[in-house]
């Protein structure tokens, strides 16, 4: 059992650790998802060379 | 830095960095966790809880640098409209929320054991909880706006209203009587840490950063995919 100040330490970066890596798998899972749609999207659509056209010409967004 | 304002670019620029900045994030957090929780010794008079400010002081620095972040961004959407500012923009505000809730959090921790109370209503603390509440509001408002130029906009105007708090942070320490302790790094006439708690707390400072850097650069890229996603759909739309 953790006492006094090195408890106070330990619920500090343990809160640190859990936000971080929440936060570090919120990014990885959002890009994940955005790529698989696009990725669907292109596919189904056939925009595949649409899509390349658009980054040559810089119109990406 | 020109050439990056084409949002292919920077997508292709971001696949070649993302690997690199993940693995100096890593080596630069874990050596921050060597130094700060072994390498460290206690502070003669804050004890074994001086470790808590080798996370607490770089969350609220990245809390802040996050909204100066977003600030310079609203005024490229605002002056130039350009479309990667408003990406900045957004990927920069759960990243800044974060931080600031470690700030808040960690601090309160820390608070605790040294002053005696998790919370006091002064300057510091008080107008940190605003920039907090801020972050929630621009990304809610974002979320509550359909047409995607005008959040950008409203995002854009409401940013730069709020970046007022951010000299009352700095300086509500010098302006108020808080309990908060003044400035101790970024100050007129060099940090006053011992080098001992110094080294650390900059070990602690570069990986934090350099993890908001990696994950803003994650963010802008995915958004990017978004946005390009939602302009195809558009298109197959109106050629239907």
């Amino acid at each position: 059992m953790l006492e006094g100040q090195t408890a106070y330490v330990f619920a500090a970066y343990a809160i640190t650790a859990l936000v971080l890596i929440g936060l570090c798998a919120w990014t990885f899972r959002t890009y994940r998802s955005e790529r698989r749609a696009l990725a669907a999207f292109e596919h189904r659509t056939g925009q595949d060379d649409l899509t390349a056209a658009a980054g040559r010409e810089g119109t990406g967004t | 830095m020109m050439w990056l304002a084409n949002p292919t670019r920077f997508s292709a620029f971001a696949d070649a960095v993302l690997p690199w900045a993940c693995a100096l994030a890593t080596v630069l957090i874990a050596a921050g966790l060597w130094q700060g929780l072994i390498v460290a010794p206690p502070d003669y008079q804050q004890g074994e809880t001086v470790r808590i400010m080798f996370i607490h002081v770089p969350s609220a620095l990245l809390g802040m640098g996050g909204w100066t972040l977003m600030s310079i961004a609203s005024l490229g959407v605002l002056v130039w409209r350009h479309p990667l500012a408003d990406v900045a923009a957004q990927a920069a505000a759960p990243l800044g929320a974060a931080f600031t809730f470690l700030a808040l959090a960690t601090g309160s921790i820390w608070g605790k054991p040294t002053w005696g109370t998790w919370w006091v209503w002064d300057g510091r603390l008080t107008s940190f909880l605003i920039l907090f509440i801020m972050y929630l509001g621009v990304m809610g408002l974002r979320a509550a706006i359909d047409e995607p130029a005008r959040a950008a906009r409203l995002v854009a105007i409401l940013t730069l209203v709020g970046f007022i708090d951010i000299p009352i942070i700095k300086f509500s320490v010098d302006w108020w009587n808080t309990l908060h302790q003044p400035a101790s790094i970024l100050r007129i006439g060099g940090p006053s840490i011992h080098p001992s708690i110094l080294v650390p707390l900059i070990v602690n400072m570069l990986g934090l950063s350099v993890l908001f850097v990696t994950l803003l650069l994650a963010l802008m890229r995915t958004e990017l995919m978004r946005r390009r996603l939602r302009g195809l759909r558009l298109r197959a739309a109106e050629a239907a």
